[in-house]
């Protein structure tokens, strides 16, 4: 059900599979569609601690919109390209936060620190990709649960014209803090590094199509 | 739906296409005994019913279930009803469909190979389509989609034959390419991008053979080259055999996951093939939603193409000319002769000499039977696997090898006259191609201001016919020099095009006709006309003189690598690099170190090394993980030559540092481990750095260079801070900025000196400046 309610919801990370290929592309292994055999024992290194050390918890909330040329939900209005071409019209949206939490941070910077920039690289890579593939599984957890609506796509804050500053926005809305995550101050990152924001729109189904 | 609608609604959404048939017949009771297409009059019911599983699924369209319904195809199976089958597949989709769910007109391949692989030839690809996609095209499909075809030849023959019967229907042209990123006669999916954006095509797009994992990079890479809109069909994943049945296994809500990543690409219509089932696109259907596409940008690129091979324009290019009977005694008795093999043989032999693109001329076209020219073209293209450039004269036999041409070639030419060019720029459009334009109209032009007037004229010319920039080639025309020809006026026009930002070429040897050291003349002209920026030549690859010529002029203007004299001992190290062996390099520095000084052993051996790894990597051949792995292992070798030399030297130490508010250092990271592994004194002040840290660094190491990283558009304007921050404090150092949300303007404006794509970018600014 779309709550208006903030809920968390606690992600099992056995549950999330990420595509072998897709993180192949993400460490720059071009045009392949599985790792490397000589990187292989790597990959699997980094993703077990990463599966082991990940808790990830993602915190939503659905509200009302109107839109009127621009998006407002919450007092808030919203503008610009992508939420034109993907909200408009919405009646309501749901406002997402997953974080990995802030064990993955300190082990990607552990390897960096021991010099072992290889395996940094590998943990970095797979925990951007599982924090990724975190949101698409809640995502479907929503879509799943939900019968009188359907939902457009995820967007996020930093892509095309969508500013990075809405972090702080959904931060507040949700209040992430109680979780640990913070926006930083002037650039809008997010720590822990591994959390990602989104907003998805949704209509009310139509019988005629 | 007509065409322009169905382009209209694409623009806003993306549509769901639905799954596989055969092995839903075949869970609901068919045996499997006769073509599916067949049950198309034997038992309709039944193909109805798989059709409203996917309508109530949430497709947007459903395609008939006439997969395998071309007339050869289906009297390979001993059915003769062609007609009754593909109106019947029609009918019954329609039925289903009830108006709410577009129907397409499914069409696959035949199922034989175009000569020289196979006996058939274009024409029978063509009329097998032609009969299939006009009984559609009369019964009222929304669109046609020819699917799971492996070879560009075959479905380009489909793709005229649909517009033959209709210009209004909206046509979708798909390939099925291997887990090696090819399909089964060797086209790569940018070849398929480049070849299918001329043709007139709305979608294309990847299906069968892969799962949507595996298909993601396929799908990747034509996205990024493609102007059309994209649609993706992956299997449920890789087949594996249980209990001697096959079974596809990715589940329904599995392959739902992947469908973000392919809307994230640019795909616009997204469909299941092999073992996907209702269930799939109902999984399909919630994960999607109903969103808008994602908006790409129009890719341009200068390159043809052969099935095997595509040949860009970046590098200069050579085209050999010696397809030519004019002058070749031999070669033009195997025309005559009908001798294939001797051509063959021939158009190798140019390829391994250096040739990248082949001219082909056949001398009076007349006397040349045109099925001999067409074999000619396939086994080139096919056999050789070299693209071309078709030099024919007469228009009709120019628009057949253009038609049955197997990718994109390169038109030549045609002089800058109205009727020619209308004619020629009609051709590139229709069947693809890039055309060059000569700088002439009508008779030979010995001034630049005639030649500056042809192409002025042919290119207002050319901007009302709508054909693309980059498919538009200029030639300066070269003239004989024994028979008063003026190259100088060659150069002068070259460098007139090159300002106007099209590509040149020209046909070297005219320079040189009638006069000895032929050679000489022709090296010496093509040196100056690539001072001049000439993009590609028709010349003789095996003339060793003029090659030899080449490859120094290259190298000298920075267009090459210089050559290297390889020593074993580079190489042994680039391997145990490459392998991450710390303790065997370190082994080999340690021997080395017994007799060389320690500054000699990192400039004789592990600089060159790790530059190798660094050339490796910028040509695609190493990734990222094995230049941070080679870098990783030079380490522990770097630290004990640094031992042995005792103090840092300031003129080779290297600052980088993440600004502040920036937390994002793994590039950053990788970076300073590339520069230290050859041999800088790298400083690495972290992550979140203050501008008055940075400078304060900057004051007190005098660094050669300083590298700042930025990955976000809110970061940015921290690296102008501490551009200006070094300027205040009159600090002179080169600026190297790099980051996802930088590129070389930018990092202009921000006051850095250089903008560095990746590590390998930043080792080369380091070593020039």
């Amino acid at each position: 059900m779309l709550s208006e309610t903030i809920r968390v919801i606690k992600v099992d990370p056995k549950r999330i599979k990420v595509p072998e290929a897709v993180v192949a592309s993400r460490l720059g292994f071009k045009g392949v569609t599985s790792i490397p055999e000589e990187f292989k024992e790597d990959y699997n290194k980094a993703f077990n601690i990463v599966v082991e050390n990940s808790k990830p918890v993602a915190i939503v909330k659905t509200v009302p919109c109107h839109w009127n040329n621009t998006l407002t939900i919450l007092n808030k209005k919203l503008t610009g390209k992508l939420v034109e071409r993907h909200l408009r019209n919405c009646e309501k949206v749901t406002i997402l936060l997953v974080t990995l939490g802030e064990a993955v941070d300190s082990l990607i910077e552990d390897a960096h620190h021991k010099g072992d920039e290889l395996l940094s690289f590998f943990l970095d890579s797979v925990a951007s990709e599982f924090a990724e593939y975190t949101v698409r599984e809640v995502d479907r957890m929503l879509k799943d649960e939900e019968t009188q609506y359907v939902a457009g796509a995820r967007i996020s804050p930093g892509y095309v014209d969508l500013p990075l500053q809405l972090n702080q926005w959904i931060l507040d809305v949700l209040d992430g803090r109680r979780l640990g995550i913070k926006v930083k101050e002037e650039s809008y990152i997010f720590i822990p590094r591994k959390t990602v924001s989104a907003l998805i729109g949704w209509r009310k189904k139509l019988e005629q199509k | 739906m007509n065409r322009n609608d169905l382009n209209e609604i694409l623009r806003e959404r993306v549509l769901l296409l639905d799954g596989s048939y055969g092995a839903e017949f075949v869970r609901r009771g068919f045996k499997g005994d006769l073509p599916p297409d067949v049950l198309n009059l034997r038992d309709p019911r039944l193909v109805k019913g798989v059709h409203q599983d996917y309508v109530n699924a949430g497709a947007d369209i459903i395609i008939t279930n006439t997969f395998g319904s071309t007339p050869y195809k289906l009297k390979q199976s001993g059915v003769e009803e062609h007609k009754e089958i593909v109106e019947s597949g029609v009918k019954i989709a329609k039925e289903a469909a009830q108006g709410k769910t577009l129907v397409f007109g499914d069409i696959g391949p035949t199922g034989a190979l175009p000569y020289p692989l196979g006996e058939e030839g274009f024409d029978f690809f063509f009329n097998n389509y032609f009969e299939t996609a006009k009984i559609m095209v009369e019964k009222g499909v929304d669109g046609i989609i020819l699917e799971t075809f492996s070879d560009m030849l075959e479905l380009k023959a489909a793709v005229l034959a649909v517009r033959e019967v209709s210009k209004d229907v909206f046509l979708v042209a798909h390939l099925t390419f291997d887990e090696n990123g090819r399909t089964l006669t060797g086209t790569d999916p940018f070849n398929f991008a480049l070849t299918f954006n001329d043709l007139d095509v709305d979608c294309i797009g990847i299906n069968c053979t892969l799962g949507p994992e595996e298909m993601l990079p396929v799908f990747q890479e034509l996205a990024k080259h493609s102007n059309k809109f994209l649609s993706v069909e992956p299997n449920a994943g890789l087949p594996v055999l249980e209990d001697g049945k096959t079974v596809y296994p990715v589940g329904a809500k599995e392959f739902a996951l992947h469908m973000d990543s392919y809307w994230e690409y640019g795909a616009n219509i997204i469909g299941g093939c092999c073992g996907t089932n209702p269930e799939h696109i109902r999984q399909m259907r919630k994960t999607l939603g109903e969103r808008s596409p994602v908006s790409r940008k129009k890719r341009r690129c200068s390159a043809v193409s052969s099935t095997l091979k595509t040949v860009d324009f970046d590098d200069f290019v050579i085209v050999g000319e010696r397809i030519n009977p004019a002058g070749r005694k031999r070669l033009k008795e195997a025309v005559e002769k009908r001798d294939l093999n001797y051509i063959i043989d021939d158009a190798r032999k140019q390829v391994e000499a250096g040739a990248d693109i082949l001219d082909i001329n056949f001398g009076i076209e007349s006397n040349v039977p045109r099925d001999f020219m067409e074999k000619v073209i396939l086994s080139l293209v096919y056999k050789v696997g070299v693209p071309l450039s078709l030099d024919v004269q007469t228009p009709e036999l120019l628009e057949r090898l253009m038609k049955i041409y197997p990718g994109r070639p390169l038109v030549n030419s045609s002089r800058a006259a109205e009727e020619e060019l209308g004619f020629k720029t009609d051709l590139v459009k229709k069947y693809g191609g890039v055309l060059i334009v000569l700088s002439m109209g009508g008779d030979v032009p010995h001034s630049l201001v005639e030649r500056k007037s042809s192409v002025d004229w042919a290119l207002q010319f050319m901007e009302k016919k709508g054909l693309d920039k980059e498919r538009i080639f200029f030639d300066p025309i070269v003239l004989s020099l024994g028979a008063g020809g003026n190259p100088r006026v060659t150069l002068e026009t070259l460098e007139y095009i090159k300002k106007l930002g099209f590509k040149t070429i020209f046909g070297l040897s005219n320079l040189s006709f009638g006069l000895p050291d032929k050679s000489f003349f022709n090296a010496a002209f093509l040196v100056l006309s690539l001072e001049k920026g000439l993009d590609a030549a028709i010349m003789n690859p095996l003339d060793e003189v003029l090659i030899k010529n080449l490859d120094a002029a290259l190298i000298i203007l920075g267009k090459k690598g210089l050559p290297k004299a390889r020593v074993e001992t580079e190489d042994r190290i680039v391997k145990v690099l490459l392998s991450g062996k710390k303790e065997e390099l370190l082994n080999i520095v340690k021997e080395e170190l017994k007799h060389s000084k320690p500054l000699e052993v990192v400039d004789k051996h592990l600089k060159p090394a790790m530059e190798k790894i660094g050339e490796m990597y910028s040509s695609g051949e190493i990734f990222l993980p094995q230049l941070i792995l080679a870098a990783q292992a030079s380490k522990p070798s770097f630290d004990l030559i640094e031992r042995k030399l005792g103090e840092k030297k300031g003129e080779e130490m290297f600052i980088i540092a993440t600004v502040k508010g920036d937390v994002h250092d793994i590039g950053k990271n990788i970076v300073a481990a590339v520069v230290r592994s050859s041999g800088f004194d790298v400083i690495d002040l972290g992550k979140d750095v203050s501008t008055e840290k940075i400078v304060e660094a900057v004051k007190r190491f005098k660094p050669k260079a300083l590298g700042l990283s930025a990955m976000m558009t809110t970061t940015a304007p921290r690296i102008k801070e501490v551009t200006e921050g070094l300027k205040k404090q009159n600090l002179k150092v080169v600026v190297i900025g790099g980051g996802a949300s930088l590129d070389e303007k930018t990092v202009k404006t921000l006051g850095a000196d250089f903008y560095a794509k990746d590590a390998v970018d930043a080792l080369k600014i380091l070593k020039k400046v």
